[in-house]
């Protein structure tokens, strides 16, 4: 386009369409007048001279006085040339120009916003953007829309805004409180939707539930409609448990033991027609009656292992049998679960219920083993049996009697450990309810009387009938016993003294068994009611030295005299040269004192009566030969010795003197003996005092001299 | 305590020739002169009644021996003689050691009398006896009663700590010198107290009398010229003290 600077202009008038327009300028042309519409959609007329061969345009003429603004309007010019002519400033007129003179011929206008401009639109509007100029977009993809109307002939452009909105999502449907709920016999007619429309879906509940939506609400700029909620609640409940009885094979009820438990062991299905059978019977409860209860089914559920499962069994008024032979399920502690099932699904059934009642599947073999202790020391009472095994006890073979029959467990003995355990294929069997009883080897050497048992720690089961089931928790992984024993071994000889004093310049030995407290008859004391002295002492750890007293001290109250020389001296009694063998009973009856110049050795017993006397002094030693058991009199020597074993005690009824040592040590040949009874044991004779010759009756003779 | 010795025979001949040599030491003292023969004549009394004493002394053992023997209280040594008083010992309701009972030793107090023969006789003591021992004895005493009841012989045996010793285990602790009571009631036949750790007299005391423990012998030897000499002998009874107890050695006595 050509813009000129109208300096004088010319006024033309619009031309008809057709009609025949004339220019002023050039009159040798005819012009018509024809109209088109520019691209503004504007009608615009033009005389349009045809020169013979050519067609030339020579003016414009806009038919209504409105146009945007930098229309240009083309004045008639030469055929050589076009002359513009632009309108007027109110665009009313075509003004024509001098074509020498170039002169803007189009109206500034500003451009003009559409009906678009302030709106909100979702996306950039495509239309009414601009009622006048061209559209450029600044800003079409956020908020605010922005774009520019443009402005012709100069004019400015507009700048226009519409309002962005995003798309935005409906609101969800959401189910009211009453979703999940029970409504037994009608629907729920409140708390539906707690946000949405409701629409109904089921609300006769014959299936077991109702059915309600909660519609969402639709969006908007093309959002998505917010979801719809699907709501139920029940018409119908699921079953529940309401017990659990376990039966053995002659549905006889087995009494749930301590932990809510029981265990195949028990006699009341060991003593049962079938051991192997369990009956769990169960029985459950509906809201709506047994009879809205189908089926049920049980499984046996351990920490872990495998699950035994049950099939399904229909109930009857809501109560289900499962006879299950245990015998096929492996062993194991084995949680109850049942699934009651109801009529109608939903509710269909609450998944496994926990019956919280278990049961344990076992072999009851019950192996066995232990160790014999040694409480010889003393002190040691059940269930501290120390840690001294019975060394020298000679333990060789252990079993235990079945109810007093040689049946029974036996034994695999360990004679160095002096311990043992259950024999191969051996074992106690839990439940079977029997008593049993331990049988030694028969030279087991120690004091069985006095053994203490102790069965896993239990000190309360006798010695000669235990039973197991008590001290044996058949609930444990591999229940296992162990028995105990405490045992003194057989001890060693002593002797013991009544009514009468034990003295000793030196030492006096004698180790007073502990056993013998255990015994009735046997009184635990070196001396019975009488002082025991000597600077040592050696017993038995805490047993008495004088029973019931324990009267002792270290110190010696012993006379060191040879009483032979001073009473021989005498000249009394009748003497007898060289070693002497024999009965005393065989010595001068008529004599009661006696003198061997030598050593004696008494081969058999011999008797003194009350009233009489008899004591024998020897310079030499004095023997008493493991034959003799019974020595009365008083019997005086350097050394005076007991030794050998005899199967009864020896008893001396009198008294013994040595200047130097007295050795006791005879024993019984059964050295259990030793247990109860001293092998030797000296009675005092209190007679013998009042029945001395006068002779050797010292007389005391104090001197006094004065005038 | 020793065995009774005996006496030998009188010494007549020996008193005869002291009695000469005095006339002639008295002889001489008066040759040589009055200021000697004065000192002469007392050297010769003193050692003439050294003499005598001597032989008193024989006279009154002589006089024990002939009494212990014969049994009479008079004995004529020729030129002197004994005479011989016999006491018992004992016989009221409390008795005491024949002075400081050592340790470790036997006093024995008895509880029936004896016959003429010295044989244990028939009556026997029945009743409490308490038992003392030294105000400052702080050891045990082991007591010892023996008795005799219808046939049987019997010993009953206590111990006690003195003056809170806690000498003995298993005695009973007594704060003072004086037991409990001992009750004698199945015809006592002996008491025997045994001093333990420590020396001390001895005395009973009963809620009745005792029997005779002895006798004590008085004689006194007299001899012509005045001199006179007393000796005193107790006659007591005893036992071995072995006897008393059932098992007593000199050193050891071992079971093993």
């Amino acid at each position: 386009m050509f813009f000129f600077v109208g300096k004088s202009r010319k006024v033309l008038g619009a031309c008809s369409i057709g009609s025949r327009c004339a220019s002023s300028t050039f009159s040798w042309t005819s012009y018509t007048c024809t109209s088109y519409e520019d691209s503004h959609g504007i009608k615009v007329y033009k005389c349009i001279t045809q020169r013979e061969s050519e067609t030339k345009t020579c003016f414009l003429f806009h038919s209504n006085p409105t146009f945007p603004i930098g229309c240009e309007c083309l004045a008639e010019l030469s055929y050589y040339g076009y002359s513009p002519c632009v309108f007027n400033v109110d665009k009313t007129e075509c003004i024509e120009f001098d074509h020498a003179e170039r002169e803007s011929c189009c109206i500034p206008r500003s451009g003009i916003c559409g009906s678009s401009a302030g709106g909100t639109y979702c996306s950039k509007p495509s239309s009414y953007l601009c009622d006048s100029g061209d559209v450029s977009w600044i800003n079409s993809w956020s908020d605010p829309f922005i774009w520019r109307c443009s402005g012709s002939c100069g004019g400015d452009s507009t700048t226009c805004t519409a309002t962005y909105t995003p798309p935005t999502v409906g609101t969800s449907g959401v189910c009211g409180s009453s979703d999940g709920g029970i409504f037994p016999g009608s629907p729920p007619s409140s708390n539906l939707c707690s946000v949405g429309t409701l629409s109904w879906t089921d609300d006769e509940g014959s299936d077991g539930d109702y059915n309600w939506n909660c519609l969402g609400t639709a969006g908007s700029c093309g959002g998505a409609s917010g979801s719809t909620a699907n709501c139920s609640a029940l018409s119908d409940m699921a079953p529940s448990l309401d017990s659990l009885v376990i039966e053995n094979n002659d549905s006889e009820e087995v009494v749930v033991e301590s932990g809510s438990r029981n265990h195949i062991c028990q006699s009341d299905f060991k003593e049962s027609s079938n051991p192997d059978i369990v009956r769990f019977v169960v029985t459950g409860d509906d809201m709506q009656g047994v009879d809205d209860i189908n089926t049920i089914q049980l499984r046996l559920r351990p920490d872990s292992g495998n699950t035994f499962t049950s099939s399904l069994i229909s109930s009857s008024n809501g109560i289900a049998i499962f006879s299950i032979d245990v015998s096929l399920i492996e062993d194991n502690t084995y949680s109850i679960e049942v699934l009651i099932n109801d009529n109608h699904n939903p509710p269909g059934n609450d998944g496994w219920i926990d019956t919280g009642r278990d049961i344990k599947v076992w072999d009851c073999n019950v192996v066995v083993s232990g160790v014999i202790y040694d409480g010889s020391a003393g002190g040691l009472f059940c269930p501290s049996f120390g840690s001294d095994r019975a060394v020298g006890a000679n333990f060789t073979s252990l079993y235990f009697k079945e109810n007093g029959v040689d049946a029974g467990v036996q034994n695999d003995v360990d004679s160095v450990n002096i311990s043992y355990s259950s024999g191969s294929g051996q074992y106690f069997s839990w439940g079977d309810n029997k008593y049993y009883s331990s049988e030694f080897n028969s030279d087991l050497q120690v004091d069985e009387n006095t053994m203490q048992i102790k069965l896993n720690n239990d000190c309360t089961q006798p010695m000669g009938s235990f039973e197991i089931e008590s001290v044996v928790d058949s609930y444990v992984v591999n229940p296992s016993l162990v028995i105990d024993f405490l045992a003194t071994v057989d001890q060693e000889a002593w002797f013991q003294s009544v009514d009468g004093g034990i003295f000793a310049g030196s030492t006096i030995t004698n180790y007073v068994p502990i056993t013998c407290d255990l015994y009735p008859g046997c009184s635990p004391g070196m001396s019975l009611r009488a002082l025991v002295a000597a600077p040592t002492l050696n017993n038995t750890v805490d047993a008495y030295y004088s029973y019931p007293d324990n009267w002792y001290i270290n110190s010696n109250l012993s006379s060191y005299l040879n009483f032979y020389e001073q009473y021989k001296a005498l000249g009394v009694g009748e003497n007898i040269e060289g070693d002497l063998e024999g009965d005393l009973d065989d010595l001068n009856n008529e004599e009661e004192l006696f003198f061997i110049n030598g050593d004696l050795t008494i081969t058999d017993n011999n008797s003194v009566a009350v009233g009489e006397f008899l004591m024998v002094m020897a310079s030499g030693d004095i023997y008493i030969d493991e034959s003799v058991t019974n020595v009365e009199g008083i019997l005086v020597g350097r050394n005076i010795v007991m030794s050998g074993t005899n199967n009864s005690q020896l008893v001396i009824n009198g008294s013994l003197y040595a200047l130097e040592n007295i050795s006791n040590s005879r024993s019984y040949i059964d050295k259990s003996d030793n247990n109860s009874s001293p092998a030797v044991l000296v009675n005092f004779r209190p007679d013998f005092v009042f029945h001395i010759p006068n002779e050797i009756s010292q007389k005391i003779t104090s001197w006094k001299w004065g005038n | 305590m020793g065995k009774l010795k005996m006496l030998k025979k009188n010494r007549l001949k020996e008193s005869g020739q002291i009695v000469l040599i005095v006339l002639l030491a008295s002889a001489l003292v008066l040759t040589v002169g009055v200021s000697i023969s004065k000192r002469t004549v007392t050297e010769t009394r003193i050692d003439s009644d050294e003499e005598l004493l001597k032989q008193a002394f024989n006279t009154a053992e002589s006089g024990v021996e002939y009494y212990l023997a014969i049994g009479e209280t008079s004995y004529d040594a020729g030129n002197g003689r004994a005479d011989v008083t016999v006491l018992t010992i004992g016989a009221g309701d409390t008795l005491v050691s024949d002075g400081v009972v050592l340790t470790g030793k036997a006093s024995l107090f008895w509880l029936v009398d004896h016959n003429v023969d010295d044989s244990v006789g028939s009556n026997r003591f029945n009743g409490t006896i308490v038992i003392n021992s030294d105000d400052d004895f702080n050891g045990a005493l082991k007591i010892d009663v023996f008795s005799y009841d219808s046939g049987l012989y019997s010993v009953q045996r206590y111990g006690y700590n003195m003056n809170g010793s806690d000498i003995v285990n298993g005695f009973t602790d007594v704060s003072n010198n004086e037991t409990d009571d001992i009750t004698v009631d199945r015809d006592g036949m002996l008491l025997v107290v045994t001093p333990i750790n420590g020396n001390s007299n001895i005395s009973i005391r009963g809620d009745s009398n005792f029997p005779i423990q002895g006798e004590a012998i008085v004689s006194i030897g007299k001899m012509e010229g005045g001199v006179n000499t007393k000796i005193k002998v107790e006659n007591r009874y005893e036992v071995p003290v072995f006897m008393l107890e059932s098992i007593s050695s000199g050193g050891s006595v071992l079971s093993q």
